[in-house]
């Protein structure tokens, strides 16, 4: 069978995969997408859709910003509306401790350079959300953060590349990995497959791809619960989160209320790696529980839909972005633990650059691929 | 926090469910019976007590209700009324003395117990029964617009039957007939009857009809009656309709629709419409079971063995629920289901399981030739019959989200190749409901539009819970409430 041959393969059409794919197109390359399942199948879908640069791990705070910008610009670039707001996010402190952290967080964001992170007095925070409970000492706040809908995200990127000419092949899985005088081969559910160069954007099924190439790069995997309620009358604007509580809250335009928090549920394995995530209601109770101490009035509402969806945590929870150490033309972009959405639009030029040899102004040491070797240098 | 545990958890206390339980109770097992009524019976069964009591015309179909209904009674079992099941887990690992197999996430919503338990048990028998067929045309929505199963129930659970003039009755089935018949006999009244079946239907069925009548002569005899009276009450029948409408501003006012080759327009306060029951597979699809598609039935049940065994190994399924074949069949097969578990459980020998199961199962099968005959007689209307192909803008698919036909098809045209996809693009099957409304005609709407198998299509995937539930009662199940709040 005479291989495919392409400029680029991507594996896993996750939000990610997308991304990476739609801007090599658009630079000129001949691309592939390689979906074991279906698009945006897992922590895509599974997402809290938070376009959130407040609190990040300092080594993603540049990358966030530098993303916010492409949120504004993306529905008119995919061609379809995805959903996004800029409403704001906001960190609450519920007691003294909470509120000392916050301030201490505020201080260590200005000393880094940042100023994106603001603390907001406690008549503020009731001014800007009146129905928050009274308790609430103040908060941390970031004003041009948002959401957008992950769903409508997905259909948009995916869409988006059918149009612009990507392949997307689904409900084909990637079973090998080598080199070949062209590059890299691939073997596929489909049959075999040529590409110049491989971009890993597996997400759970990260460390597989990975390990193909003999690259040692951990990812736990996660099945991260969602919780959606029926509509109800708009209480909140901002995406709401708590220092010291499991918890991130928002009211999307049609008046659900959407609820997660990184409580998780039981990962089912399959003969390929992790299968589906299960729901489970005890830990769906946890974190309603914190949604209902920051809002009282939740107790009324009902829950409509939980669900959980795969993703891959790394060690450190921070992604691994890089070229691999052992097989050049391979290069990762996975493991984004549970806050990767926000940064989806801009992984694609990042990768894309990294592709062509490009130089650009983003530190993505941080992200190194062989971070965890015990053995190698990076 | 498991709070209760027992040998079997039986969900749904219609026939099946009834003799299931009295099956594993018998061979001295413990059963946590679930039922979301507030008395046990079924949909066939329904308000048991108050009907067999109050006598009449209904309480002719509640024969077997009393027999039934003493399983109640037995020791054995723990029946919990007014329950809502909002999770099923079932566990994966193989040490079954600390991980019982099954826990079952439930609401308590009597009226001296409101609250969220789990139980936990060493197998699940899911006992779901029937819901009806999702019927699409313009104006479904209108108030005054339901489904035949409605008219049942409040003739169950009240004595009240539709009055007026402007009762309509539209569709096909047993159940159809079945019901025209209760409304005349309690002094209702009925307009008109629309008829949907093809014409002909019976002339190419007449060959099963031979075997048909020797495997279950009191049903065929039943069915004879019922079609004769409805032929003799001088109700107003109109043959070979299609494209029905419904008419109003704030309620159902007037429905239009083709027979003939003419268009009619009748004035209507209150239409019911009927194309047949299928399984209710929410709970099956929530454990993500193997399920198969019956094309004489146009409906998923879940995969399982004659005995009810599924894909999962602790769960069980019985009665309608496992693909229609009514109360009578619904009992039996609840009954040997309980066998089967009673002898996974170790309770009940080899030899003993099979003296007791094999009668059941010649019943069973006997009835095979009747459940085939009324299917074909009865066979599915194709998905879009009762709407008309330039109606798909204002057909609605799904009631929750308000998704149309039109819309569906422009996912399909989109790429969305099964149902999941289209509920990703448009919101179908994604409402409160979660696609217990909408989900077997969008597999049947997907699947002819791609030319695909409904088998390939598949199904919308169902996550808990299992009904919308109010998240004060979920907090019920935190282990860290929050004294804060």
């Amino acid at each position: 069978m005479t291989p495919d041959r392409h400029d680029l393969a991507v594996i896993g059409a996750g939000l990610m995969g997308l991304s990476v794919a739609l801007e090599a197109r658009t630079r000129g390359m001949s691309v592939v997408i390689l979906e074991a399942e279906t698009c945006a199948r897992h922590a895509s879908s599974a997402s809290a859709g938070g376009v959130r640069s407040l609190n990040r791990h300092p080594a993603e705070i540049a990358l966030t910003r530098a993303a916010l910008p492409l949120w504004e610009g993306l529905a008119y670039r995919l061609g379809r509306d995805c959903g996004f707001r800029r409403s704001g996010q906001i960190r609450v402190a519920e007691d003294a401790e909470a509120m000392q952290a916050l301030e201490d967080r505020a201080t260590a964001i200005a000393a880094l350079g940042f100023d994106h992170e603001r603390l907001v007095t406690r008549d503020e925070l009731k001014a800007r959300i009146p129905a928050i409970a009274d308790h609430c000492l103040g908060a941390l706040v970031v004003d041009d953060d948002g959401f957008a809908d992950p769903l409508a995200t997905a259909h948009a990127w995916r869409h988006a590349n059918a149009r612009a000419g990507v392949l997307i092949r689904e409900h084909t899985r990637v079973m090998s990995l080598e080199r070949s005088t062209a590059g890299l081969r691939l073997a596929t559910a489909a049959g075999p497959i040529e590409a110049g160069c491989v971009v890993n954007t597996a997400g759970a099924w990260g460390d597989r791809i990975a390990g193909f190439a003999g690259d040692g790069m951990p990812v736990r995997t996660a099945a991260l619960q969602m919780i959606v309620t029926a509509r109800m009358p708009a209480f909140v604007d901002p995406v709401v989160g708590s220092q010291g509580r499991k918890l991130s809250l928002k009211q999307t335009a049609a008046g659900s209320v959407v609820i997660g928090g990184a409580y998780k549920g039981d990962v089912r394995e399959g003969p390929d790696g992790p299968l589906r995530g299960v729901p489970r209601a005890g830990r769906a109770a946890s974190n309603l529980a914190n949604a209902v101490s920051l809002f009282p009035a939740l107790r009324a509402a009902r829950v409509t839909r939980i669900w959980a969806g795969l993703e891959g945590m790394t060690p450190d929870g921070l992604p691994y972005l890089g070229q691999s150490r052992t097989m050049p033309g391979l290069f990762h972009a996975f493991g984004f633990s549970a806050h990767g959405f926000a940064l989806a639009p801009l992984i694609g030029p990042l990768m894309a650059d990294l592709l062509e040899g490009k130089r650009n102004n983003h530190a993505i040491a941080p992200f190194a691929p062989g971070r965890f070797d015990s053995v190698g240098s990076v | 926090m498991t709070d209760d545990t027992c040998d079997v958890i039986v969900i749904g206390a219609g026939p099946a469910g009834l003799a299931a339980a009295q099956s594993v109770a018998d061979q001295g097992l413990s059963v946590r019976l679930i039922d979301e009524q507030p008395t046990a019976g079924g949909q066939i069964w329904r308000n048991a007590a108050v009907v067999t009591r109050r006598g009449g015309p209904l309480a002719k179909s509640y024969g077997g209700a009393v027999a039934a209904l003493s399983v109640l009674r037995n020791d054995h079992v723990k029946h919990a009324t007014s329950a809502t099941v909002l999770e099923v887990a079932l566990s994966q690992t193989s040490d079954t003395a600390r991980d019982p197999p099954v826990c079952v996430t439930w609401l308590s919503a009597t009226q001296d117990a409101r609250g969220v338990r789990e139980t936990a048990a060493r197998a699940l028998i899911v006992a779901t029964g029937a819901m009806e067929r999702p019927v699409l045309f313009p104006g479904a929505t209108l108030p005054g617009v339901m489904g035949i199963g409605a008219v049942q129930s409040v003739l169950k659970q009240s004595g009240l039957v539709p009055t007026g003039d402007g009762v309509v009755l539209a569709g096909q089935g047993p159940l159809l007939m079945l019901t025209l018949g209760q409304i005349l006999a309690h002094g209702g009244s009925v307009a008109a009857v629309l008829d949907f079946g093809q014409s002909g239907r019976v002339a190419r069925t007449t060959s099963g009809l031979f075997p048909a009548l020797l495997s279950d002569p009191a049903i065929m005899a039943q069915g004879a009656a019922l079609l004769w009276r409805a032929r003799r009450s001088g109700v107003a029948w109109h043959r070979g309709v299609t494209g029905l409408r419904a008419i109003g501003k704030d309620g159902i006012e007037q429905i239009a629709f083709e027979t003939g080759g003419k268009t009619m327009q009748l004035t209507c306060s209150l239409l019911a419409v009927h194309d047949g029951v299928i399984p209710n597979t929410q709970l099956t699809r929530l454990l993500a079971l193997d399920h198969v598609w019956s094309n004489a039935q146009q409906a998923f049940a879940a995969r399982s063995t004659p005995e009810g065994a599924t894909s999962a190994p602790s769960v069980w399924v019985a009665g309608d629920g496992a693909g229609i074949a009514g109360a009578e069949v619904a009992r039996l097969r609840g009954a040997l289901s309980g066998l089967d578990v009673a002898r996974a459980l170790g309770a009940l020998g080899d030899p003993e399981f099979r003296t007791r199961a094999d009668p059941l199962k010649r019943h069973i099968s006997r009835r095979g030739p009747a459940r085939a005959f009324v299917d074909k007689l009865y066979a599915p209307l194709p998905v879009t019959a009762f709407s008309k192909d330039n109606a798909a803008a204002s057909t609605v698919v799904c009631r929750c989200e308000a998704v149309t036909l039109a819309r569906v098809h422009d996912a399909i045209r989109d790429g969305a190749t099964g149902p999941n996809r289209v509920k990703t693009f448009t919101r179908c099957g994604m409402g409160a409901c979660q696609g217990r409304m909408c989900g077997n005609a969008l597999t049947r709407i997907v699947a002819a539009a791609t030319r695909s198998a409904p088998q390939d299509a598949g199904a919308l995937r169902i996550r808990p819970p299992l009904k919308p539930t109010l998240i004060s009662d979920y907090l019920d199940l935190s282990p860290t409430h929050d004294p804060l709040s």
